[in-house]
């Protein structure tokens, strides 16, 4: 149930299922037809910015809860209980030469200043700050969350923060799951970041870096979609 | 329970439910680190027990205008808005992005079923 590929929903629905499916297991796989299938049912211009606006949030979301290990809120009596499939393997990553490459321009939400400003205050705070994590720890995992996610540009835009040994490196690995596998994150995840020193209010930042770094590449990479 | 980690000096004492462990809350009181079960992995300060900014923070969270649907049951803050207790601005400036894709016009009904493929896809609860 809703895979991305429930022929039982509408087809308005199948495309939006489509398109958050696709771009958060393979975000370098997008392709103008997804945006055209959407087209085909209403959703373009703003409602399309919007759709990868929560794509993107979802994606900072659910990385969030899944590093830091918080409960669900909610019981429901009338839907199927989700269990996750902590076994699922990620999409294979293809080569470096065919990472797309989408520019700072579609990091942004044209359709919505409000929004706009928002996102890079958020982003300022979270991947451009000096504590509880440097400036440079934290660009270190973004970077690793963006090769992560096939970000051509922003991984080269980062290109000059590969992790140094020690701290660095368990940041670097830390950032790579998360990215990749989010779902297999753990408690001990976490204790290793302690162990190298890293304090409690370091690991939120830490986890919040990589996760809006996930997030942006996706809106990157959706937006781009715009362009063709 | 296993005693996980070091004492967190950059709590306030007794403050929150510091999570850490099997899913387990932290306890300085105790002299260290030890896990509860039902509590977050990571630090957090429960709506209850906040004080300052973090307080206007979830009182700001509260008032937002949200389904009655994403209210958790027992009148807490959400999980995932406690995880970012640990810095006001952090979670002031990241639920001030989710509150705004809310307004976007994109009906709540394909907000939704986006944001439920999305964890879906993760193979996330949330």
């Amino acid at each position: 149930m809703l895979t991305g590929d429930d022929g039982l929903l509408p087809a308005r629905g199948a495309a939006l299922a489509d398109l958050a499916a696709v771009l958060t297991s393979r975000p370098w796989s997008v392709t103008p037809e997804i945006r055209d299938r959407l087209a085909a049912q209403g959703v373009e211009g703003a409602d399309f910015e919007a759709a990868l606006g929560v794509v993107a949030m979802f994606n900072y979301l659910t990385r969030v809860a899944d590093a830091s290990g918080i409960e669900f809120d909610y019981a429901s009596e009338q839907l199927p209980v989700f269990e996750p499939e902590r076994d699922q393997e990620p999409a294979p990553r293809p080569g470096r030469d065919r990472w797309p490459v989408v520019g700072a321009e579609f990091r942004t939400f044209p359709s919505f200043p409000a929004m706009t400003r928002a996102w890079q205050d958020w982003r300022d705070y979270v991947l451009d700050s000096d504590e509880p994590l440097t400036r440079r720890e934290r660009l270190v995992l973004a970077r690793a969350a963006a090769q992560e996610s096939c970000d051509a540009w922003r991984a080269d835009e980062l290109g000059e923060y590969a992790p140094h040994e020690g701290g660095e490196a368990l940041l670097d690995a830390f950032a790579r799951k998360l990215s990749r596998r989010p779902w297999q994150m753990g408690p001990a995840d976490l204790q290793t970041l302690r162990d190298g020193g890293y304090a409690e209010r370091a690991l939120l930042h830490a986890i919040s870096a990589v996760a809006l770094q996930n997030a942006e590449s996706r809106l990157a990479m959706g937006r781009a979609l715009t362009s063709s | 329970m296993a005693k996980i980690g070091q004492p967190n000096k950059e709590l306030p004492h007794g403050a929150g439910d510091h999570g850490g462990g099997e899913k387990g809350a932290l306890w300085p009181d105790l002299g260290g680190w030890f896990s509860l079960p039902g509590m977050a992995w990571l630090a957090t300060i429960s709506q209850g027990e906040a004080v300052g900014e973090l307080a206007e923070a979830y009182a700001a969270m509260a008032a937002r205008p949200i389904p009655a649907v994403y209210r958790p049951p027992n009148g807490t803050a959400p999980g995932i808005v406690r995880a970012h207790s640990l810095d006001a601005e952090l979670m002031r400036r990241t639920f001030t992005m989710s509150g705004l894709l809310h307004r976007s016009g994109l009906a709540w009904a394909d907000r939704e079923l986006v944001s439920s493929v999305t964890s879906r896809t993760n193979q996330c609860f949330y």
